[in-house]
């Protein structure tokens, strides 16, 4: 062999030497390489040759993945997310994102072609943790959108030896069938995670995210923990062959934010604000997550394996590929492939060009949608059909086959693992309703017909809203539960799903934006952020309050809410509650302006307002609209289902009770009412007389600050806010109308104008007069 | 600890009679960072670095490489330049600018604390040093000596966004000076104006050279490495991959470019075809610069920039050059 190789050849021999160093046992086996032993587990577990010290490493992990970070553990400056599985979260922890966790890419591209990213290493954050939304970038001219991703089997890819895909590699299309995939490379090495492989480890796969996504800083792995990993990093300090030379660069080619640098931020909290043994353990978590095993095969599973491989879909969807364990069966190979004008994102990574992407694996295929890079398909079956470019082909293949075959062809790809974790949203299928009066369970026993309807209201509050049924064209959430998941679906949301109000103040008075509405939306399906208003001179963040306990509010006659009205403060205790009167003289009781006037009109606004879904029309009601300009015929959504969907919200029972400590809670209810917080945050009652332990008026009062400027909502100033309800109040974090506080203390704190004296008589007690009152709060 | 990587007997393109094996220049283990090599006449070698709060200036004069004793409380230092043997200037961390006049070194006022990354000059009244952080909080800074005092020139209005550093600046003469940068940037003076040109990336361009007005060179990116050549009408930029980002470049003929970076990277790389050769590893650590003296040696020096063992390791190899190269 020549000692002086040319461009690639010497690394790609060197990679086929690597290869056969790490796999020369099974190499030396006779006949074909047998397929890898214990790898499979459902989706979400650990790989089951996870060894008793990795199993801890993955609890451990799994905790840092489902932590919410704020502002005082380091999140931000900007944020898209609080938590890490806030976008890798169906169907279980470690997966996918709906398309209400779609995020932007934003950049600069220019005549030459080039393309210079923005915003936080080029993805466009939603929020500051000042409370605005970040704005666009100057000179931002190119956007594109990101589906999450799942983490399902990276391990194991992660183990393949570059060789493995670069044997698939035909840059130049020599065998002719149309398909000329490439290795994306990174640093020198095989690339293989990400939409366009453009990330080589999931070190650095997961640290760009918690920077980019979360403002959460890192310092690389040390050595001596990148070393433990599940999928070891070899550090060898004194190579004295090639291959273990080979190995000893792999050591170096961990992180992607670039090796040795951390990545630090302005916030204000130390860096790095994630530990490396946190670090660790979230990179071992990911790195552990089993891939799904593969459904037995039936005939109809058989034949479209069949019609998978006429059509060629195997010419990218590789189905195995060799690692060090035997073969493993992720259906991709991991190459980037041009897949035309119509998929193409204009997005540069490495060497991917704006219509490169790589073959994302298929095995777990069925709950993980939506699919493609940008979520636009909600089926497997459009997902095909969107196919273009190099796999055009096996598209029009596809599309020629017979209904039959092509249900064929897509129950084999549901076969590829998870089919039984499939849910249409984040309910596990056949979740079971839990008892009455806890959390998730009806407010009182239900008929059977009754239990009918909730789970199938509960279902629809559930369900991922697909966009071929009419999601947006603008939207929030494209689900009830992508806003309202805490504790548990129905409930409230983290400051990572804050809705954006937007308008213009002059000469003090507020004026509705020109579209007609304040909501801004998060997300479009245009890859575009809807923008706010040009006039927008005033912009406010809402916080998701709970749907639990809707239903207790609607029961309240009308005459106990205002009989606590005093709008011209005439008892003279500084509290001047009103209630707020809609403009069709309906009682306003539900949102933080009270301007929803029932349970009913809440389904019709939500879904709306913020999914963008058009909606039958019901006489007497007026929330919501019946018609859209998207493409899809109107109403999007039927009448059963949204009658469903009020029954289940206004049947959730209210968040229970939990006493940790009763007798120190009971001195807290006392100092509650003694320093004049039952003032507005009171216990009402129903029609029955029952009392009703939302504790609150349901009346809009001003506990603004001084100089405070915000959006206003029909007949409630921009400084008035509901007294917002208080049970519920440990597992809603974060609190007032905007999010701003992270703590219920910080929420008192933040309590100005008609509450300011309860406030202060709050900030006077002593510490465990102050501890009391908290301890009862969060048992609410 | 000290680490001694073994040196492995790595060839390049091997013409009869010339020795083109790389090997250690010294055991720079314990110097610190290396991030430049210059040499004025082929005798004396520099090479400067060091850690980020102690920069260091080396030389190789009489066989042997010592620290230069400057006298001098100095940052990180990275980059040398010169005139001859007694005209040396080097530039480094915090706006620090060092002169050599032959009998004394010397910090002069750089009006700038930003981190300067590169130093040339067209003669010894006309020298540019350029620097910046690449942080947000960074601004790319572009200086110029005119034999009295540095200054700082103003640039002009940049079409690539949020470039907070200029790497190097190297040219052919006094109306034909290149300077690049972070994110694509390259900029030109034509002896009157300073002018950006799109090359065709958005990757950091870290390192040029030529030979002359249609022989220039710029080599960067992170993660891959990129090249970008001017013949004199248009640049022509490529993707090197799977060859990795390159730091340093240097060229003595006008068909052969020497290019080294991360990963141990050392290769040659074909003007016109831009085919590139690479030497077998020796070294897994981070080479940043490479220069040809005129006793026709190649040097190429480093350190392990990508480390988090808060250790300065320091690299430095060399081997002969070949005709023709």
């Amino acid at each position: 062999m020549s000692e002086s190789l040319t461009n690639d050849s010497w690394r790609v021999a060197s990679r086929l030497a690597l290869a056969s160093v790490l796999m020369g046992a099974l190499a030396a086996c006779p006949g074909d390489p047998k397929p890898a032993e214990g790898i499979y587990a459902p989706m979400g577990e650990p790989i089951p040759s996870a060894t008793p010290e990795q199993l801890e490493t993955f609890a451990r992990g799994e905790e840092v993945a489902t932590r919410r970070f704020s502002p005082t553990d380091g999140l931000g400056p900007t944020f898209n997310v609080t938590f890490c599985a806030a976008c890798h979260e169906k169907p279980v922890f470690g997966g996918a994102g709906a398309h209400y966790r779609d995020f932007l890419l934003v950049g600069q591209t220019f005549p030459d072609g080039s393309r210079v990213e923005l915003g936080v290493n080029g993805v466009l954050d939603q929020f500051h943790v000042d409370g605005s939304r970040v704005p666009t970038p100057e000179g931002a001219n190119h956007f594109a959108t990101r589906n999450p991703i799942p983490f399902f089997g990276v391990g194991l890819i992660a183990e393949l030896p570059d060789e493995a895909i670069l044997a698939n590699a035909d840059p130049a299309d020599r065998d002719g069938d149309g398909i000329s995939g490439r290795p994306n490379y990174e640093r020198g090495f095989v690339a293989r995670f990400g939409r366009k492989s453009q990330t080589l480890s999931i070190e650095g796969f997961l640290r760009g995210p918690l920077f980019n996504h979360l403002g959460i800083t890192t310092d690389p792995l040390p050595p001596e923990l990148a070393a433990a990993l599940p999928v070891p990093v070899e550090v060898v300090e004194e190579p004295a062959s090639r291959g273990d030379a080979l190995i000893g660069r792999r050591s170096d080619a961990q992180a992607t934010i670039p090796p040795g640098v951390r990545t630090t931020d302005d916030d204000g909290v130390p860096d790095p604000e994630l530990s490396v043994e946190d670090l660790y353990d979230l990179v071992s978590w990911a790195m552990l997550l089993a891939p799904p095993e593969p459904d037995e095969p039936t005939a109809e599973t058989e034949a479209g394996h069949l019609l998978f491989e006429e059509a060629n879909c195997s010419g990218c969807h590789v189905e195995s590929l060799k690692g060090p364990r035997g073969l493993i069966f992720p259906y991709s190979d991991f190459l980037i492939h041009d897949m035309g004008p119509e998929l193409a994102d204009g997005i540069l990574m490495l060497d991917a060009t704006g219509s490169e992407f790589r073959t994302q694996p298929l095995w777990g295929v069925s709950p993980v949608g939506p699919y493609l890079h940008d979520g636009r398909a909600d089926s497997l079956d459009d997902a095909i059909r969107m196919h273009g470019g190099e796999a055009q082909a096996a598209a029009d293949a596809y599309a020629a086959m017979s209904e039959t075959e092509r249900g064929q062809l897509v129950a084999f790809l549901e076969s590829l693992g998870g089919a039984d974790q499939h849910s249409d949203g984040l309910l596990p299928p056949d979740a079971a309703v839990p008892p009455a009066g806890e959390y998730g369970g009806p407010r009182r026993e239900l008929t059977a017909d009754e239990m009918a309807e909730y789970e199938l209201g509960r279902a629809v509050f559930d369900r991922d809203f697909p966009i071929t049924e009419g999601l947006g064209p603008s939207f929030n959430g494209d689900s009830c539960r992508a806003c309202h998941f805490d504790p548990i679906i129905g409930g409230a949301g983290p400051s990572d799903v804050d809705v954006s109000r937007h308008g213009s103040i002059v000469d003090g008075v507020f004026e509705i934006p020109s579209t007609g509405t304040t909501m801004a939306h998060r997300h479009a399906l245009d890859s575009v952020r809807p923008a706010f208003d040009a006039d927008t001179n005033v912009t406010e963040l809402r916080q998701t309050p709970t749907t639990l306990g809707l239903g207790a509010i609607d029961d309240i006659p009308e005459s106990v809410i205002l009989a606590n009205e005093d709008p011209n403060d005439l008892d003279a205790d500084g509290i001047s509650g009103r209630a707020h009167i809609l403009g069709d003289g309906r009682l306003g009781r539900f949102g933080w302006k009270a301007n929803v006037p029932s349970v009913i009109e809440f389904v019709r606004d939500g879904l709306t307002n913020e999914m963008g879904v058009t909606l039958p029309p019901q006489e007497g009601l007026t929330f919501g609209a019946t018609s859209d300009d998207d493409e899809w015929a109107d109403p999007e959504i039927d009448l059963a289902s949204m009658e469903a969907l009020g029954f289940f919200i206004a049947m959730q029972a209210p968040p229970p009770r939990a006493h940790e400590n009763p007798t120190m809670e009971d001195v807290g209810e006392a100092t509650f009412g003694t320093i004049g917080c039952t003032d507005c945050h009171m216990v009402l009652e129903d029609s029955s007389g029952a009392p009703v332990p939302l504790y609150s008026d349901i009346l809009l009062h001003d506990v603004a600050e001084e100089g405070a400027f915000g959006i206003a909502d029909g007949d409630a100033g921009f400084r008035e806010f509901r007294t917002a309800p208080l049970w519920g109040l440990a597992t809603s974090a974060p609190y007032m109308h905007d999010g701003r506080a992270e703590t219920v203390e910080e929420a008192i704190a933040a309590h100005a104008g008609e509450a300011l004296g309860s406030r202060q008589a709050y900030e006077a007690l002593d510490a465990s007069a102050r501890e009391a009152l908290i301890a009862f709060l969060r048992s609410l | 600890m000290t680490r001694l990587l073994p040196v492995l007997a790595l060839l390049v393109a091997c013409p009869p009679g010339v020795d083109t094996t790389w090997d250690p220049a010294y055991d720079a283990t314990d110097t610190g960072w290396l991030l430049s090599t210059w040499s004025p006449d082929g005798d004396v070698r520099y090479a400067v670095g060091g850690q980020p709060e102690a920069g260091v200036v080396m030389s190789d004069a009489g066989g042997e490489w010592a620290p230069v004793d400057t006298g001098l409380d100095v940052p990180l230092l990275n980059w040398v330049y010169g005139f001859g043997p007694d005209d040396l200037w080097v530039v480094g961390n915090g706006g620090t600018i060092l002169h050599w006049d032959g009998s004394a070194w010397s910090a002069i006022e750089s009006s700038t604390t930003e981190d300067l990354w590169g130093v040339w000059g067209a003669s010894p009244s006309d020298i540019w040093a350029v620097g910046g952080s690449g942080f947000p909080e960074a601004t790319a800074t572009l200086l110029h000596y005119d034999g009295a005092a540095w200054a700082t020139v103003e640039l002009p209005t940049l079409e690539r966004p949020g470039v907070r550093a200029l790497f190097k600046v190297w040219g052919t003469g006094a109306d034909d000076v290149f300077i690049v940068g972070q994110r694509g940037t390259l900029l030109r003076w034509d002896g009157s104006t300073l002018r950006e040109e799109l090359v065709g990336t958005s990757d950091d361009l870290i390192s040029v050279w030529g030979t002359g007005p249609d022989r220039v060179a710029v080599v960067g990116g992170r993660s891959n490495g990129v090249i970008s050549v001017w013949d004199g009408t248009e640049w022509r930029t490529q993707s090197l991959s799977p060859l990795p980002g390159l730091n340093g470049i240097w060229m003595g003929d006008r068909d052969t470019i020497h290019v080294v970076g991360i990963e141990g990277t050392i290769a040659t790389v074909d003007f016109e075809s831009l085919e590139y050769e690479e030497a077998l590893p020796a070294t897994f650590e981070t080479f940043h610069a490479v220069f040809g003296d005129a006793s026709r040696r190649l040097t190429a020096v480093g350190g392990n920039f990508a480390s988090s063992s808060g250790e300065y390791v320091g690299i430095a190899y060399e081997r002969q050059l070949a005709g023709g190269e």
